[in-house]
């Protein structure tokens, strides 16, 4: 899996249940990838920040 | 009308093989309790087309299904997530150039 699907599939994952061969090469992918694990760590950060706002 | 449904201006993001160009970075997570980052954030937001802004603060903000957002909004699924993928990274690039995300 290339970081451009697997960033696409976290943003998914978020807001949508992913089949399960895409959550597991996603798990996968992010094993060997700190660059979609920060990723995927910002977007999650990102939500809980606009939850903050009023 | 937004040409907002394509991907094409977010390849930018990556090189011809599918990877990051900028590697998103670790970001602390006291970044919640940072002010000048949750104001930074709020005018980030501010600088999102309408619809991709209105769709991730329905989502993110409000808590609404994507489902939900399709029939309120006349979207398909395909457009709301594209809508929510670009205002993620949309943000992420927006605080980046403010200074957070970047290398320290």
């Amino acid at each position: 899996m290339k970081c451009q699907e697997a960033a696409q599939l976290i943003s998914r994952g978020m807001d949508e249940h992913l089949p399960w061969w895409q959550r597991s090469s996603l798990r996968l992918h992010l094993l060997i990838c700190d660059a979609c694990t920060n990723f995927s760590r910002q977007v999650r950060l990102l939500g809980a920040a606009v939850r903050r706002l009023v | 009308m937004e040409s907002d449904a394509a991907l094409e201006d977010l390849d930018a993001l990556f090189d011809a093989t599918g990877h990051w160009r900028e590697p998103p970075q670790e970001w602390p997570e006291q970044a919640l309790e940072n002010k000048q980052f949750l104001a930074a954030l709020e005018e980030c937001l501010r600088r999102l087309p309408a619809r991709t802004g209105q769709v991730f603060l329905m989502r993110e903000h409000l808590g609404v299904e994507t489902t939900e957002i399709c029939k309120e909004l006349s979207l398909t699924p395909t457009h709301v997530w594209v809508l929510l993928y670009r205002a993620r990274q949309a943000l992420r690039e927006c605080l980046r150039m403010t200074g957070f995300g970047a290398k320290a």
